[in-house]
């Protein structure tokens, strides 16, 4: 049996790059990796991609990014699920390490989003809800996620203002950051004036298309120790569904398969959320934002939105969160995004994280979901 | 969504047709294969056409197929027998919670090369 550690990262700014395509990104943060940290055994290359599919651009990506790089003894997939695209690869990365199957494998995502019309990007990411739900009745993932979020400020007393806690938040921490989309600060004030997408949430509440490549280095912690590698160790994972449709469940805001995910990734690492102390979660707006927070036990529902205004999650916090400014600021290129956050808790545990450092991390939390926690993914990582 | 797929739920679609659970009498619209709650068979169930406006928001950031006429209103809907949907909404300017609404057949979009025109249910206030 093998244990996953990570032993390098490779990985563009996220930004709109109109003289890049998918594979010139792809091999951009690849060979950063490579050559960076002396990675060249590589037996499997696992790639995460949302759109190329559905831009007409390419299937298959995995292959041709394998092509591109002539890297040809090794094992590709390719894994196309939104958001959680590379987390997906990441976790089927592991388990080939876990396996013994696979010494070293290069593992991440690619995103080129900025080739297509608003329209288009619209659509392309509400497609991985239900479509008969959303896409045929005129819905977008953020529309829908606009209904779900008057229902929990309702339930829950918060007000317009408590929803804009979080973007700004990580509108602070992305303005110190170098591989950062939007690095601009914002206020309450401006998320709350800002062109409504959808009511109540403005389009500082949510996410924008973003181009990037993000790639990890996977290897077997023996193989990377006898080969002088210094390494953060993943020590536990899960993953779990739930209905996509948010009336199907128990509670429309309530992050089931987040939790359920976050309690197998925690036992597997012999932990308790307590003992994290730093987060990077997948919040492509700010009510899902919330509703992540909401469901990691650390608080009663309804309260995440206090323990941020709080500052529980800010860099000098108990536990920071999204320490380069998370999807909505460090910039939210689909199938590469849950790569970009195992970089950046990476970067905390070498300390190397510039001006975003964190101070002491013990036990990173890296979280991903498909959608409005339709299927989520949790990852422990500690141990560097 | 392909010309096949959409012409093989056309019915559902058109009469609002969801599904019950025959183990554990769970509504679901859309129609569903396996129940969400029990796991157990589904059925053809016909929904009420009546209900109203629970939560309501405005579409501002348009997807393509829906980017032909500018922003437009979608709702939670409760039905009368209490099922709650999703749903787009019609022939209102100024939509209101609470607010009475009947489905009715309407044209959704246009697409493809040959201009395929979809139609399905959105709701409108309930007249008088
Ligand atoms: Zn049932």
């Amino acid at each position: 049996m093998g244990r996953p550690v990570i032993v390098g990262v490779g990985y563009t700014k996220v930004g709109e790059y109109w003289d890049k395509d998918v594979f010139q990104l792809a091999y951009t943060a690849i060979k950063n990796l490579m050559d960076e940290y002396g990675v060249d055994d590589v037996d499997a290359l696992y790639v995460g991609n949302a759109l190329a599919g559905y831009y007409d651009r390419q299937l298959a990506l995995a292959s041709h990014v394998a092509d591109a790089l002539s890297l040809y003894d090794t094992a590709v997939s390719t894994f196309s699920s939104g958001g959680a695209s590379s987390a997906q690869a990441i976790y089927n990365a592991v388990l080939g390490v876990a396996s013994g199957q696979f010494k070293s494998v290069i593992v991440g995502g690619v995103e080129k989003m900025s080739e297509e019309l608003p329209a288009k990007v619209v659509r392309g990411t509400s497609l991985v809800e239900n479509s008969f739900l959303v896409d045929y009745n005129g819905l977008t993932s953020f529309s829908l996620q606009a209904l779900i979020a008057q229902m929990y400020m309702e339930e829950f007393g918060l007000k317009r203002e408590d929803l804009s806690l979080l973007p700004v938040l990580e509108h602070e921490n992305s303005s110190k950051s170098k591989h950062s989309q939007f690095r601009n600060r914002i206020s309450i004030e401006m998320v709350l004036n800002a062109p409504p997408v959808a009511e109540p949430l403005t389009i500082f509440d949510v996410s924008a298309p973003g181009d990037g490549a993000a790639f990890i280095a996977v290897m077997d912690e023996d193989y990377a120790r006898k080969n002088g590698f210094k390494y953060v160790k993943i020590l536990g994972m899960g993953s779990a569904s739930q209905p996509a449709n948010p009336l199907e469940r128990a509670s429309p805001y309530m992050f089931e398969a987040t939790s359920r995910a976050l309690e197998k990734a925690l036992s597997g690492a012999g932990i308790t959320i307590e003992d994290v102390n730093h987060l990077e979660i997948y919040n492509p707006t700010s009510i899902a934002g919330l509703l992540v927070l909401d469901s990691l036990g650390l608080c009663k529902r309804g309260e995440s939105a206090k323990l941020v205004g709080d500052g529980y999650f800010s860099l000098e916090g108990r536990a920071p969160v999204n320490t380069f400014g998370g999807a909505k600021a460090r910039g939210d290129p689909k199938g590469a995004v849950t790569a970009y956050q195992f970089v950046e808790a990476f970067l905390q545990h070498m300390n190397m994280a510039g001006d975003n450092q964190i101070g002491d991390v013990k036990y990173s939390l890296i979280h991903s979901m498909v959608g409005f926690d339709i299927s989520s993914y949790v990852f422990i990582l500690g141990g560097g | 969504m392909t010309e096949i797929s959409d012409w093989i739920y056309r019915i559902s679609r058109y009469r609002l047709i969801g599904s019950k659970c025959v183990e554990c009498g769970e509504v679901a619209y859309p129609p569903r294969l396996t129940c969400y709650k029990c796991g157990g068979k589904m059925a053809d169930y016909q929904l009420p056409r009546r209900g109203k406006i629970l939560y309501y928001t405005v579409v501002k950031s348009l997807p393509e197929r829906y980017n032909r006429y500018g922003a437009y209103p979608v709702a939670i809907v409760e039905l009368e027998d209490g099922t709650r949907i999703f749903g787009l909404l019609t022939d209102v300017d100024n939509p209101e919670k609470g607010m009475e609404v009947e489905a009715v057949l309407r044209k959704l979009y246009t697409y493809g090369e040959h201009g395929k025109i979809i139609y399905g249910v959105k709701f409108r206030p309930v007249l008088g």
